[in-house]
């Protein structure tokens, strides 16, 4: 569940769980409704970090949405309603995440989208290509495996979603996200579930297989008002004594093991952060894990609110890691991940690796809203130490690398392996 | 302050929600316009900056009551409600000048910030530790000042009435106190009661620049000395938190290593 918890957990939230009602739940009365619209709308209004709303008129916005959301036919829709005047921003991390997600996971089992597959399917070579099959998954137990191509989720075929996300002609790091996100959308469903999968494995055999949806057991972690998230680490030395530390969210409960990792192995020669489809998290965070490889002081870059900013500044804290520091990304990682990615390319600490990162990049809060739901809005930017905002452009690596589906196929992991050559290319040049 | 700032950072949060940053449109309208606030002005006695400050130390207790005070240990719990959030604060200060504040919250973890006489210092579970320094170090010094409110005139290079205002319905005095170093920090004095009952400053350091208002109620006695029961902060306009004490014992024996600052 690493990388594509991190998009999943609240793009299911604010996609997917839209779709889902606890059954038997009351519908807000008209009067609830006008006070969440109100208080959705004046948040954003009061609180945005750009007063000029992103060159929005958030007045007009109210005046268009307000008599839809009195007219929506049910909560769903009221919470679609919300979501598309939020979407009238046309930033990240403005979100209604419903009251569904936040159900207590006994009563939810089965009636909400919380059952998985264990695969990881993303944009390669322009097909959806399996990247990734977690352990123990029903996807691995079907035999499925990195570089099949997946051409039909449920008998629906995946190439006209392709080309739908490819005709928005957004970036490429973006047009990848989406099409990662809405894959994802497909094959989660409520635990228990089956969902079929039409897959290309080598050359052109195709075969049908029928995977049973299960709610992924493990470590969860509830911060605030942000649903319960799994977390999940993986630490491991490399061949030729590389360190490598992978975690799929910042979230509080990693931030020892994280550091401890990074102690554990500082008789590496080098170290390797794989961001890997890792949503973000708490932004403190990022110069929490940053600190460990700093011997003076620093700063990751700066967020700017309506009302003051914020320098994520790193203060070294005894012998730092010194040798060389590859972090690798790709379209999945965001948020924090792109603070802390951005930010240490920039100050010249660490090769970025892999593929440009999604570019959601904006400082957030997540609060209740009456009846249930939450809503999470931005309230800062960030920019790098030069200056670069990030929110929409996101980090290019200084390592690009164009994975290709033989290589999967193969049991590689390319962007792995450009990262430990730049490492060994680094180390034997000192 | 600065323990505000680290609190505020930790409180945002950017995991990327299901809004999906598209493309930006290609001009910027101008911002909205807000009205101006119009108050009724206040019509309350011309006062002086340290008759002002005089008569909140009497409303509060008197300045024999406040000398006969040497600690004070005061506990509560912090809250965070729009973003469910929720800890416990503890704040310990010994004369003349040891300061320390502990605060805890689920999910976050610890947050220390103490001045042992000399050094000012904070602990994060982001940053670790470090020592502060210029404009921060004279703010926490200024801060760990035991009975500040005494030393007023000291603290603080320029004390001046810039105004009265309304606040609740209510006129205020408007104090602002200027120090060598840092930003000034405006208070609102009650113009009747002579409680202070809001208070803005600026924080300033190395980990940024936030504006901290603070609203202050629920005033009770305590050895005869009132103290305000109940804070109302907003950091940066953004995150609003209610600290509502629940223990203040002063007097009591405290040993000077609290106030160290840690090794790591």
């Amino acid at each position: 569940m690493n990388r594509r918890l991190t998009v999943l957990a609240l793009a299911l939230a604010a996609l997917g769980a839209l779709l889902c009602r606890p059954a038997g739940a009351a519908g807000l009365s008209p009067a609830l409704r006008r006070q969440v619209f109100d208080l959705v709308w004046r948040r954003v209004y009061e609180r945005h970090y750009d007063p000029s709303f992103n060159g929005v008129d958030w007045k007009a916005v109210r005046a268009k949405y307000a008599p839809k959301a009195a007219a929506a036919k049910g909560d769903t829709a009221f919470y679609g309603v919300l979501q598309a005047m939020l979407g009238e921003l046309k930033q990240s991390h403005f979100a209604i995440i419903p009251p569904s997600v936040y159900l207590a996971e006994d009563d939810a089992r089965g009636r909400r989208m919380d059952g998985d597959v264990g695969l990881v399917v993303q944009l390669v070579g322009g097909q959806c290509v399996v990247t990734r099959v977690e352990p123990g998954s029903s996807g691995e137990q079907a035999g499925v495996r990195p570089g099949v191509v997946v051409t039909h989720v449920d008998g629906k075929p995946l190439a006209p979603l392709v080309e739908r996300v490819r005709k928005r002609k957004l970036r490429p790091a973006m047009e990848r996200l989406q099409v990662m996100m809405a894959v994802r959308a497909r094959l989660m469903g409520p635990s228990g579930s089956k969902v079929a999968l039409r897959c290309l494995e080598d050359g052109a055999s195709a075969r049908t297989v029928t995977l049973t949806r299960a709610f992924e057991q493990g470590e969860r972690f509830q911060f605030g008002e942000l649903p319960p998230l799994r977390l999940d680490m993986e630490t491991r030395r490399l061949d030729g004594n590389i360190g490598y530390v992978r975690f799929n969210l910042f979230l509080m409960p990693l931030m020892d093991r994280i550091r401890q990792a990074i102690r554990e192995m500082s008789d590496t020669r080098g170290f390797i952060i794989d961001l890997r489809g890792n949503g973000g998290g708490m932004g403190a965070m990022a110069w929490g894990v940053a600190t460990p490889f700093f011997d003076q002081r620093a700063s990751l870059g700066t967020m700017r609110l309506r009302s003051g900013n914020m320098n994520f500044a790193v203060f070294p804290q005894g012998e730092p890691f010194r040798g060389p520091l590859a972090i690798l990304i790709d379209e999945a990682s965001l948020s924090t991940s792109e603070v802390l990615a951005g930010g240490l390319q920039e100050l010249g600490r660490a090769r970025i690796v892999g593929r440009a990162t999604g570019g959601m990049v904006l400082p957030s809060s997540v609060e209740r809203l009456p009846g249930g739901a939450r809503l999470q809005y931005a309230v800062a930017d960030f920019r790098t130490p030069k200056g670069v905002l990030l929110e929409g452009r996101g980090v290019l690596p200084d390592i690009p690398v164009d994975v290709k589906r033989e290589e999967l196929l193969a049991g590689r992991d390319p962007i792995l392996e450009a990262a430990v050559r730049a490492i060994a290319g680094e180390t034997s040049a000192q | 302050m600065r323990r505000w700032i680290v609190l505020a950072a930790a409180l945002l949060v950017l995991p990327a929600a299901g809004a999906v940053a598209q493309k930006r449109p290609a001009a910027k309208k101008p911002a909205v316009k807000r009205p101006a606030a119009t108050k009724p002005a206040p019509k309350l006695p011309a006062i002086t900056p340290q008759e002002l400050i005089d008569k909140h130390i009497e409303a509060t207790g008197g300045r024999e009551a406040y000398e006969k005070l040497t600690s004070t240990v005061m506990k509560g719990t912090l809250e965070v409600k729009a973003q469910g959030l929720s800890g416990t604060i503890e704040i310990y200060q010994k004369a003349p000048d040891k300061f320390l504040t502990v605060q805890s919250i689920g999910g976050v973890g610890e947050m220390r910030q103490g001045v042992d006489g000399e050094t000012a210092w904070a602990k994060d579970p982001f940053t670790g530790v470090r020592t502060l320094e210029g404009v921060e170090l004279a703010t926490q010094r200024r801060a760990a000042r035991f009975n500040a409110i005494l030393h007023a005139s000291e603290l603080y290079d320029k004390m001046e009435i810039t105004g009265q205002a309304m606040l609740d319905g209510r006129p205020q005095y408007v104090l602002k106190l200027t120090p060598k170093e840092g930003k000034p920090i405006v208070q609102w004095v009650d113009g009747k009661t002579f409680l202070i009952t809001k208070t803005e400053m600026t924080t300033q350091g190395p980990q940024g620049e936030m504006t901290v208002v603070m609203r202050l109620m629920d005033y009770r006695p305590v050895d005869g000395v009132k103290v305000p029961f109940k804070t109302v902060g907003t950091m940066g306009g953004i995150v609003e938190l209610t600290i509502t004490v629940t223990d203040v014992k002063n007097n009591v024996p405290i040993e000077d290593s609290l106030f160290a600052k840690p090794a790591s």
